[in-house]
């Protein structure tokens, strides 16, 4: 059986959660107040992911796909327990979509969307060959080398006095109203509320449960305080303006970094760090469905299922966005609501009732039981 | 149109008729469910544990 | 069904490394033209665009030699991108675009409005946000990019390091780059400004190579000046004081001189060599109101009077003096922004960001209340050090 250890788990967790917020922002629908957002955010996200912990107490040795028919029965849990492997599909190729974008507007310009995609999955089909262990053992690796990048474009930055704090006046402008608008769904669900995808391999961590739920909660405030620098550091270098119309702010930030004329165009750095959080986001979508596929039409081997859900990747990765705009326009406005709400909180909360009952049935008929004897 | 319902998942899909998704889903996660009914009971738990190992 | 593990390990070093060339929209060196300046002139329907391209051999070349460092070409178009493709009809490479150091708009269509040819200069991938803004005063921005001058052997090179260390040790301009340009102009309480550039001297000769033969070139590409602008549509100059005094009240200067009359006639030359400015924004009794704030330091520089530098109250009159010039240096630049009535100091963000709520009343008729606006100069400049002489002799030639 693969096992991770727990390090691993508090680094796959901070990829996944970081993912491609480190490059498209977070909140910047609220302006100048979006580190409100973030922190805000971060606490509801802390709840939420306490929850989805509390589940998997609840229903040891099963991971997330066999939850519901666990709890449901066979007849409806199925059916809803096949919705989650569609929609970390989805992911992937939302995923992969970014990759494409951000690869022919910023560094390879001429170069066909096909060409990108292709090449990002050869990589990560083979990496799901290899299994969850090599991705943990390579996330293991990458990240220093990631938290040195992201500390060093900090440094690069604060060096370059490109900050300007005052771009943060006023505060709350107007009122809380937006604010919360874009805390719920979107941001409390995006990395945060998502991270109910890691209950597919909570299983495979090789310490008891309480380390789990330790490590889950320290990774997801490491990386909502990762978010929040990023965002201060986006806000006050580029100014509100700037944060809510430029595709890609955290790249319009570092490419202004220029200390003395001699560092400069770092352009190539944010590409970089984008690059590897995107590519363990999509490692880890692609294997969360392979394994709930596996799971849930008892393969064998989980092998069989990787040519064919690449081949549907590849097909995602071409078809879901037609053009950047509608890309954006989903993420924010559609997608949140019409899958989210329902998959990341409505039916969570639903299993968490349904089993909380059950379980005081249950004890109050052992009880029962005991008092009759 | 039905050929707009084909395809949920494409952007502009995705905007102009928001429920499609969710009910594409839906009903594929139910077809899919008959795969998972057919298969049965048989030895859930030692296949996966088999093939984990396998991994 | 086992694959032989090295056939396999083969075959992924072979996509891989199809894969990793990375060359799929490589462009050589050699078929590049590299661009360091671009002018932009308003034609009847489109622009004309003029681009300064870099003559790698003779760059490169360490022996002096007869031919010219840059060449330039024009083409028209009616809209940017359309006018840069157009170059390759008489570029001899493609245009290269991501070295260009400055950009310079003639103020024809400066008048008329930059809104437009701004969206190609910072939608296009290949153009970095680093190049400089200018705005050729009186001028078509065709002329200033053809004169070649001395010592930087690349001219759009010169404009931009001039007007770099003139922002730095004079203060008259100011860099501006495109996301700041952007920036004012799209927000409500803040107006943009440009440095203006222009020739001095027979403009004729700019572009011959007799121009850098003489030691004392005939034309010569200069520097000063603010261009003022309403919204994205050039109004007027600020002269070299009153762009000064926009530099103090915007917090952009490092450091400049200045000079203050003696009692005795003759002058006094303050050189300042640090130099912090707040802006604080306030509504009183619903009238905006503007608090500026500049701390400084300085340094004697020049002393051509008779004056007693040991004792400590000359210092404390001098800075009395000096501080009382800065404030009209600053005053007269607000008095001419309200004149023109365009808020270029971003005033009104101030006030935004004191009070947000009135601010949303307030920017719709902002325009008109910004001459209204009480502007209130505070200016606290220290003397630190009177220069490796402490007392002047001007004193005993005197007597």
């Amino acid at each position: 059986m693969e096992r991770i250890s727990q390090y691993q788990l508090f680094v796959l967790t901070v990829f996944f959660q970081v993912g491609t917020t480190i490059i498209f922002g977070f909140g910047a629908a609220a302006g100048r107040d979006a580190w409100i957002v973030t922190i805000i955010s971060l606490l509801v996200g802390i709840f939420v992911i306490s929850i989805y912990l509390f589940l998997s107490y609840l229903n040891p040795g099963l991971t997330l796909v066999e939850w519901f028919p666990a709890q449901f029965g066979k007849w409806i849990g199925t059916p809803i327990a096949w919705l989650y492997p569609l929609l970390f599909l989805y992911e992937g190729g939302r995923i992969l979509n970014d990759i494409k974008y951000l690869t022919t507007t910023i560094i390879l310009v001429d170069t066909p969307f096909l060409a990108i995609i292709l090449f990002f999955l050869l990589v990560v089909a083979y990496l799901q060959y290899c299994g969850i262990e090599v991705i943990a053992r390579i996330g293991e690796i990458f990240f220093p080398y990631f938290l040195v990048m992201i500390l060093g474009s900090v440094v690069l930055i604060l060096v370059s006095d490109i900050l300007r704090v005052d771009n943060l006046l006023p505060v709350l402008k107007n009122g809380w109203k937006p604010i919360l608008a874009s805390t719920f769904p979107l941001g409390a669900s995006q990395g945060f509320a998502q991270s109910l995808e890691l209950a597919m391999i909570w299983l495979l961590v090789s310490t008891s449960h309480k380390e789990i739920v330790k490590t889950t909660l320290f990774a997801t405030v490491f990386s909502g305080l990762l978010i929040l620098i990023t965002v201060l550091m986006i806000i006050t270098g580029i100014g509100e303006f700037f944060y809510k119309i430029e595709s890609f702010p955290m790249f319009a930030l570092v490419s202004k970094v220029n200390i003395g004329g001699i560092i400069k165009n770092l352009d190539a750095f944010a590409v970089l760090l984008f690059i590897i959080s995107a590519f363990f986001k999509l490692s880890l979508h692609l294997f969360f469905a392979i394994r709930g596929f596996q799971i849930l039409t008892k393969v064998e081997s989980s092998r069989k299922l990787i040519i064919p859900i690449t081949i549907i990747s590849i097909y995602l990765g071409y078809s879901v966005s037609s053009n950047y705009e509608e890309h954006i326009k989903v993420a924010i406005e559609v997608f949140p609501y019409n899958l989210w709400i329902m998959l990341l909180w409505i039916l969570p909360f639903a299993l968490l009732i349904v089993t909380l009952i059950k379980r005081a049935i249950k004890n109050r008929k052992k009880e029962m039981a005991q008092a009759k004897e | 149109m039905i050929k707009d319902w084909l395809f949920p998942w494409e952007s502009h899909i995705m905007i102009n008729h928001p429920l499609a998704m969710p009910v594409f889903m839906g009903i594929a996660s139910f077809f899919l469910s008959i795969v998972t009914w057919t298969r049965g009971n048989n030895n859930q738990n030692k296949s996966k544990q088999k093939d984990m190992d396998e991994n | 069904m086992k694959i032989n593990k090295k056939t396999a390990l083969l075959s992924i070093a072979f996509f891989i490394l199809i894969g990793l060339t990375g060359c799929w929209s490589a462009h050589e060196l050699s078929e590049l033209a590299i661009a360091t300046g671009l002018g932009i002139d308003k034609t009847e329907d489109g622009y004309r665009i003029s681009v300064q391209f870099v003559n790698p051999g003779e760059i490169a070349a360490k022996k002096a030699s007869s031919g010219v460092p840059i060449s330039v070409h024009t083409a028209e178009g009616r809209s940017m991108l359309e006018a840069v493709r157009k170059l390759t009809t008489t570029a001899p490479r493609r245009v290269y675009l991501a070295h260009v150091r400055v950009i310079i708009f003639g103020e024809e269509l400066a008048k008329e409005g930059l809104r437009k040819p701004l969206d190609f200069l910072s939608r296009d991938h290949e153009m970095r946000a680093d190049f400089v803004i200018a705005i050729a005063k009186g001028l078509k921005a065709e002329d200033v990019i053809k004169v070649i001058a001395p010592m930087e052997k690349v001219s759009a090179n010169k404009i931009f390091t001039s007007i770099e260390t003139s922002e730095k040790n004079w203060a008259p301009t100011k860099i501006v780059l495109l996301d700041e340009l952007i920036e004012s102009l799209v927000s409500d309480g803040k107006e943009p400004v440009i440095t203006g550039v222009y020739l001095t001297g027979n403009s004729e000769l700019g572009g011959n190579i007799k121009n850098i033969q003489q030691v004392n070139t005939p034309t010569k590409i200069k520097s000063d000046y603010l261009a003022v602008f309403k919204g994205d549509k050039l109004i007027d100059w600020l002269d070299e004081s009153e762009s000064k005094g926009f530099n103090y009240i915007t917090d952009n200067i490092t450091s400049t001189v200045g000079f203050i009359e003696c009692e005795g006639g003759g002058t006094l030359t303050i050189e300042t060599i640090r130099s912090k400015t707040k802006l604080e924004g306030a509504i009183e009794n619903e009238k905006p109101k503007i608090k500026i704030y500049v701390t400084a330091e300085s340094n004697i520089g020049d002393v051509e009077c008779p004056i007693d530098l040991s004792k400590s109250k000359t210092i404390k009159d001098i800075e009395k003096k000096f501080n009382e010039k800065t404030k009209d240096i600053i005053m007269s630049s607000v008095e001419k922004a309200k004149e023109l009535g365009t808020d270029i100091y971003g005033f009104g963000e101030a006030i935004n960001r004191s009070e947000p709520k009135k601010w949303e009343d307030l920017k719709k008729k902002w325009d008109e209340e910004f001459k209204n606006t009480e502007v209130v100069v505070k200016v606290d400049l220290k003397i630190r050090r009177v220069g490796t002489i402490a007392e002047s002799f001007q004193e005993e030639e005197d007597q």
